[in-house]
């Protein structure tokens, strides 16, 4: 029956044809989808290991929010020991560590609050420095210890303006006070100059943002200790094992601290990426629907027009299941051929947007950002499933009826 | 070979019964031509479907080599047509998407027989029909006259034991009827197939070894 069915496909040509185009049109929409989804869910980890880190070891209360005041600090000899055994695992290739704070900042003239992020400028883990914008100034540099960097929003409240940056009077940049209270309640203040702006293509993150060095952090706050410990691993895929093996030699080195994965901090990536999921089962479903009630109307035509052959080839001793058999064969066929090529006009549509190199601004973002979509071959089966399944569940009713009717009444079709 | 025994059939149009066939008593030998005449409406088509098993009696049994075909099953109802009976129909019936080849290899693949076997047979009745040379055309490239002998050929390729033709030659004139005609006789005697033909065609009833004759659902010897 497949050898018959494969030349009725062949040789009905129109019918393949038009089936084969509206499985394909559906195929390549959900696969250029996927692609598309992917590779947001793809950039936007990189993003998150970019931002966070492989790993990123603090206070349990420093995660919860529990903590009151400062109680989640990880002071020197902690974090000493903590180092050590980061050293001795197989996949570690360098750390750093960060201290937030808040305060007021300030010139002669405005102030604003602000959140600022102590770093080591040294260091290039989570590093902030690839937000900085284009003739923003510079980024910390290794050793300075009152420079800071501004979000672009906040420098605007604060009057300071790209033309402001540079060297002037002696200073490396504008100056500005930094009010904070330190870990023990006191209020602290001190002066910093304006090195660099930048942006993180989210507004209302501008506005407050500031970078500042570890050791001002530390100075300002009066304090020695760090807030967390971020982690780089060799790769990617040592992520959750070199977590597993790690908080057990932190219990077992009976440090209470715990350990967050970069999957488990991006947050916003695992929201957009389970509405990202809804959409694409949404069109997925849609498609299936498309493609199910196309086909099914084509192969019912296809039932009508082949009335009197069916007929025939029941009256000269094909069975039912064997008729049955032929229309779903048919029906699998045109699947996996619409399958194929919706999977290449899917990848070639692909390629095309991504040569094109299009960018587009997503909602929330203030910068333009590229629209590609990620050609892998996981990508290929489910789209590929969707429209074979979608195709032969509506190929069933078609092949029931073909099977069921009354060989005298089929010879007799006009 | 063939029998059948008070066969009736009744056909319900509307609120009225229309008894179509009123107890045929037949009987086909080995090797017979018989040929069935009558005008339209008197039951021939009704008695061939019944034959070939593809309609089922109101009352009445068709036996096939002294089997009742009222007992078996519609996938053992489909066996026995392929394996004993072949068919011939006025409009040819040809799959219009195969070749004249592939149309008469069909049957041959239900029963599943090999590729060498399936060419031996094709190629030998496409050569007795005169179509050796036109194997490859498709029904829409072929005469009337050469479906029909497609036709033949397919219903010969698997050795059936009784060829049922409904008037085969309706849809030819009067010359490529008589070609097609003396094709179907010549192969009665050469395979010792029974054939039985209904037709309306006087012509036709020129080739009989026996005749009957229907009218109003009842068969009468001529």
């Amino acid at each position: 029956m497949l050898r018959i069915a494969l030349r009725n496909v062949f040789r009905n040509r129109r019918r393949t044809l038009l089936s084969v185009v509206l499985i394909a049109l559906g195929t390549a929409s959900l696969f250029v989808f996927k692609g598309y989804f992917d590779f947001i869910h793809w950039g936007m980890g990189l993003e998150a290991v970019a931002q966070y880190g492989h790993l990123q070891i603090a206070d349990p209360t420093f995660w919860d929010k529990s903590a009151e005041g400062y109680e989640y600090l990880i002071d020197k000899e902690k974090l000493d020991r903590v180092v050590s055994l980061l050293k001795e695992e197989p996949d570690f290739k360098a750390y750093t560590v960060q201290l937030m704070m808040t305060g007021m900042i300030g010139t002669e003239k405005k102030s604003s609050v602000f959140m600022a992020s102590g770093v080591e400028p040294e260091s290039e883990i989570a590093s902030l420095k690839y937000l900085l914008m284009d003739e923003g100034g510079k980024y910390l540099q290794p050793g300075e210890q009152n420079t800071v960097v501004l979000g672009i929003g906040l420098a605007n409240q604060l009057g300071i303006r790209k033309e402001d940056l540079g060297p002037r009077d002696g200073f490396p940049g504008p100056p500005i006070v930094v009010m904070a209270a330190t870990v023990g309640g006191q209020y602290n203040a001190r002066n910093l100059f304006v090195i660099g702006l930048l942006e993180t293509g989210q507004p209302e993150v501008d506005l407050r943002l500031a970078v500042v060095p570890l050791v001002f952090a530390q100075s300002i706050l009066n304090t020695q200790s760090v807030e967390n410990v971020i982690v780089e691993l060799k790769n990617i895929e040592a992520t959750e094992s070199t977590k597993e093996r790690l908080e057990r030699r932190l219990q077992e080195a009976d440090l209470n601290l715990q350990i967050k994965t970069w999957d488990d901090l991006a947050i916003f990536r695992k929201q957009t990426m389970a509405w990202f999921g809804a959409v694409y089962r949404f069109i997925g479903a849609a498609i299936f629907v498309l493609v199910f009630f196309s086909i099914l109307e084509v192969m019912t035509m296809s039932f009508f027009e082949r009335m009197r052959e069916i007929g025939t080839i029941r009256a000269i001793g094909t069975k039912r299941s064997q008729v049955f058999g032929l229309f779903l064969s048919e029906g699998v066929l045109i699947g996996v051929i619409g399958g194929l090529v919706g999977l290449a006009l899917g990848w070639g549509v692909g390629w095309l947007v991504n040569e094109s190199d299009i960018r587009y601004e997503p909602p929330g973002y203030a910068i333009e950002v590229p629209l590609q979509i990620r050609l892998v071959w996981e990508n290929t089966l489910g789209p590929f499933l969707i429209a074979l399944f979608s195709t032969l569940v509506s190929t069933i009713y078609p092949a029931l009826r073909a099977a069921r009717i009354r060989v005298v009444e089929a010879l007799r079709y006009v | 070979m063939l029998e059948t025994v008070n066969l009736t059939k009744d056909y319900q149009v509307g609120q009225e019964t229309v008894r179509a066939l009123r107890g045929v008593n037949l009987a086909v030998s080995q090797g017979d031509f018989l040929v069935v005449n009558g005008p339209s409406g008197s039951g021939k088509t009704t008695l061939l479907n019944l034959i070939a098993c593809i309609d089922a009696p109101t009352s009445g049994e068709v036996l096939i080599e002294e089997m009742a075909v009222s007992k078996l099953s519609e996938g053992r109802l489909a066996e026995l047509r392929r394996e004993k009976i072949g068919l011939i129909f006025q409009t040819f019936n040809l799959i219009p998407v195969l070749s004249a080849y592939e149309n008469a290899e069909y049957p041959l693949l239900l029963l599943k027989l090999s590729r060498l076997e399936r060419q031996r047979r094709v190629n030998a009745l496409l050569e007795e029909v005169g179509l050796a040379d036109m194997q490859k055309r498709r029904p829409d490239e072929l005469s009337g006259g050469q479906r029909q002998r497609v036709a033949i050929a397919r219903a010969l390729v698997t050795n059936p034991k009784i060829v049922l033709a409904d008037e085969p030659t309706a849809n030819l004139d009067s010359d490529t009827g008589a070609q097609v005609m003396q094709i179907m006789r010549r192969l009665n005697e050469e395979h010792k197939v029974a054939f039985v033909v209904v037709t309306h065609d006087p012509v036709v009833t020129q080739y009989a070894k026996r005749m009957l004759r229907m009218r109003d659902g009842k068969l009468v010897e001529t």
